[in-house]
């Protein structure tokens, strides 16, 4: 699924729940209004009730027919409140008995003004005793159910009111453990949802940027392994097909120069034997002019057999196809050879080089001829840009593991920038130095790839420029030798 | 990287819309919570009005311009007593729509028209009317039989005479009442025309601070509470309701000023009043300053009728009903929660 649908089910999910969550909250909110009315019309019922309560005292005080007029309007606005009320299932029979109660208070205040009435329409004639003996027995029989009446409606009022009081803040309670529930259930809905979208997304890219990383580092044949079938899957797909090709690209030209040197150091070979044969006068006396040219064509030979040579063993390096000789050997001799080697060009240049070595080094397993290619490579070096009259020191120690090689040199030294290119291949500081000292720039490459082959290691320090340089690599006391992948 | 073009142009759009729509929420809000000082024409009126503190309310509306604001073109008239400013108003002098007046004036002419309405109480004391005697002729009430007592006939004054007698045991035929306008009460009592007066404020510390301390105030708390209304006459109110309304309008505006800046209030109504600011201090207290239409003025009515009934006050012997000598409408329009009476 592409990842712009991903995005908008996540937004569309969390939308529907906040539309289910507000329609939630709102339906709650309308359930509490409903029960504040029911509170609200609860208390006006109680006030009705009590005001009815307060003309009736006044009416059984002073009989005055503004009572009266006053009485039937509460009434009246007290029984539409009762009307009103009772929405509530659970407050219906409740409201009944009430309703029933409040009609009743009315018929019997009715009855006491009727008989009141009838008592002031009596003549002097009617009014004997008897009969005024039976009207004041049925008022003080209706007043006193009156009384009653009108006690049990207010204690029935109060508890309306406080029932419904109750039942309010019952539902206010319930609206708000419900919100709660609800906005939590939400949050971790769409926790859910969003952390399942954003790991789809998001751990095909964290692959992507580590195979990148590793195809940056020179690892062509790296691949991803991504089934997406998103717009991530489809760079994963091209970035495969890329990494494909270049890694053929790769192979084809690798090929191309291992048979390009090899097809480049045979005709050398001719021509450095029969310049041999021309210096050593096999053909005839040179004469001087004839001696210089063929010096240099020798020369050059050599120049261009060590430069094929480099290229050849970079181009194993880097398609890791050296194949190691190894044999047991003893390194101190090696280093020796190769210092004993390096002597005379150093005295040339009136550099001293010296040596020192631990004693009782054990025999490494080692290819003889890549040690003391890398040693011979270091020395040189270290000769070639040591100004006269300096010095090269190399030691060689033991560590627990390793046995470790440093060559330190009084030369020209790098700065920083320098030693983090030192092992490139074709590298060297400046064009001005490739003029003033030559070489191929390979040399330092070459050296690393035959020490890491070992399962060694190679680093290079200095101080700054002029203040000299030190080369270190340690080969290990193991055999642990790098494979060749192929 | 320009972050103007992350943002959708509908997003501004949208937020310029709730902006907005915030805005004109929150504008009709506030002119629909605040009730704002009407701007139509001033409709006329003329209020009578009794030259005391307890229409502490209709002095204060006077000097913050509450009328005005609230579009009135009020012309006040001052009287002696409520009394006066009612019969003013009833007989068509003066030109009085409105009235100031305690319950006894208008439960008198309850009996002989019924052409007027009470349309609120905006203040009411247990402390405003007094006993006021010579001490070297009364010392306690009991004293009071076979005396002079001055009081304005036909007012509170006379109503709490007899319920002051009642309360001591004392009937109204021991004692002889002799009517006396309120201003003059003081100098009677001090020339020693009458042994005791029955009076109120301001009168009352006037008659204290003219005898000194000759003078001894009988105690007569919780004997009666005192109201002071307004009254109308039912053409007025008829056809005038606006101006009611607005009237209303300002007094409960003044009454809030009241309760708010009390310290001010005194000094505005002790200027007004000629009065000194210390004396209206303690007598401040007395009163309570709320705009009202209570169930308890109908039974204070009630109760004053059958007194002027029983002391054939009256000609006629049928009580009124008073529930037509209230006129809801104003205060239930301004103020609906004051309205308690019964409906």
């Amino acid at each position: 699924m592409r990842i712009q649908y991903k995005l908008f089910i996540n937004t569309l999910v969390s939308l529907v729940l906040i539309s289910f969550l507000y329609v939630s909250v709102f339906t709650t909110t309308n359930i509490i209004s409903d029960q504040e009315k029911e509170h609200v019309l609860a208390s006006d019922i109680q006030t009705a009730v009590f005001e009815l309560n307060l003309l009736l005292n006044e009416y059984l005080l002073h009989r005055e027919d503004r009572v009266l007029e006053q009485w039937n309007t509460r009434h009246h606005s007290g029984l539409l409140l009762l009307n009103k009320i009772g929405t509530d299932n659970r407050n219906q029979d409740f409201v009944r008995d009430i309703r029933a109660e409040y009609l009743l208070l009315d018929d019997l205040f009715q009855k006491e003004v009727e008989n009141y009435h009838y008592e002031l329409t009596l003549t002097e004639e009617q009014a004997s005793a008897e009969t005024l003996g039976l009207v004041t027995a049925l008022q003080e029989r209706i007043i006193s159910q009156l009384l009653i009446t009108s006690q049990s409606v207010s204690s029935a009022a109060q508890s309306l009111e406080e029932l419904t009081y109750e039942q309010t803040q019952a539902a206010i309670e319930q609206n708000r453990i419900l919100t709660l529930l609800l906005v939590l259930s939400f949050f971790v809905l769409t926790t859910i949802i969003s952390v399942i979208v954003s790991r789809s997304i998001v751990k095909p890219l964290l692959n992507l940027e580590k195979a990148v990383t590793k195809f940056g580092k020179g690892k062509l044949d790296t691949k991803i392994d991504i089934q997406s079938k998103d717009e991530i899957g489809h760079l994963a797909s091209s970035f495969n097909d890329m990494a494909t090709k270049l890694e053929e690209l790769n192979k084809l030209k690798d090929d191309f120069l291992n048979t390009a040197t090899h097809e480049l150091k045979t005709p050398l070979i001719p021509i450095k034997s029969q310049a041999q044969l021309l210096l050593g006068g096999d053909y005839g006396k040179l004469n001087k002019k004839q001696k210089n040219a063929i010096e240099m064509i020798a020369r050059n030979g050599d120049h261009l057999n060590d430069l094929v040579s480099d290229v050849l063993s970079i181009t194993k390096i880097r398609s890791r196809k050296i194949r190691l000789i190894l044999e047991e050997a003893d390194l101190g001799q090696i280093i020796s050879d190769a210092v004993n080697d390096m002597q005379s060009i150093a005295r040339n240049k009136q550099i001293d080089i010296t040596l020192s070595h631990a004693e009782n080094l054990p025999l490494l397993v080692i290819d003889t001829k890549r040690i003391s290619e890398v040693m011979h490579n270091l020395l040189d070096n270290s000769v070639k840009f040591t100004p006269e009259g300096g010095r090269v020191d190399v030691d060689v120690s033991r560590t627990q593991n390793n046995v470790r090689v440093t060559v330190t040199d009084t030369g020209i030294g790098m700065d920083k920038k320098t030693l983090k290119k030192l092992f490139t291949p074709f590298f060297q500081a400046d064009s001005e130095i490739t003029r003033r000292y030559g070489g191929t720039g390979l040399g330092l490459s070459i050296a690393k790839g035959f020490v890491v082959s070992h399962g060694g290691k190679i680093s290079a320090k200095s101080a700054g420029l002029g203040k000299g340089s030190a080369f270190t690599f340690t080969l290990p006391l193991k055999k642990n030798l790098h494979k060749p992948t192929k | 990287m320009n972050i103007k073009h992350d943002i959708p142009p509908w997003f501004w759009g949208a937020v310029t819309f709730f902006t907005g729509a915030l805005i004109l929420s929150g504008y009709f809000w506030t002119t629909q919570t605040q009730p704002s000082p009407t701007e139509e024409p001033l409709l006329k009126a003329t209020l009578g009005v009794e030259a005391s503190l307890l229409p502490a309310a209709v002095w204060i509306s006077e000097e913050k311009g509450y009328f005005q604001e609230y579009g009135l073109d009020l012309t006040i008239k001052e009287f002696d007593s409520g009394r006066q400013s009612l019969m003013a108003m009833l007989e068509g002098n003066q030109g009085i729509d409105i009235s100031t007046v305690a319950p006894t004036p208008i439960m008198l002419n309850s009996f002989e028209r019924s052409d007027f309405s009470v349309f609120g109480t905006f203040v009411s004391s247990y402390e405003d009317v007094k006993v006021i005697a010579r001490n070297d002729r009364v010392t306690s009430a009991e004293d009071l039989r076979g005396k002079k007592v001055g009081t304005p006939m036909g007012t509170t004054g006379q109503f709490f005479l007899d319920a002051f007698l009642t309360n001591n045991a004392i009937l109204s035929s021991e004692v002889e009442a002799i009517d006396i306008a309120p201003s003059d009460l003081p100098d009677a009592l001090a020339k020693g025309r009458v042994d005791a007066i029955v009076i109120w404020e301001p009168h009352g510390t006037n008659a204290v601070s003219l005898l000194g301390d000759m003078a001894i105030r009988l105690p007569s708390s919780d004997i009666y509470n005192e109201t002071f209304n307004f009254v109308s006459t039912n053409a007025f109110l008829k056809s005038e309701p606006e101006a009611v309304k607005r009237f209303v309008q300002a007094v409960d505006a003044a009454t809030e000023f009241i309760k708010q800046h009390k310290e001010e209030s005194q000094e505005i109504v002790a200027t007004r009043l000629n009065l000194d600011t210390e004396s209206m201090i303690t007598l401040w207290e007395e009163f309570t300053f709320d705009i009202t239409l209570e169930q308890s003025l109908i039974r204070v009515l009630e109760a004053e009728a059958r007194w002027a009934i029983n002391n054939d006050l009256v000609e006629s012997e049928q009580m009124p009903n008073y529930l037509d000598y209230i006129y809801l409408h104003a205060l239930e329009e301004v103020k609906p929660e004051a309205v308690t009476i019964i409906r």
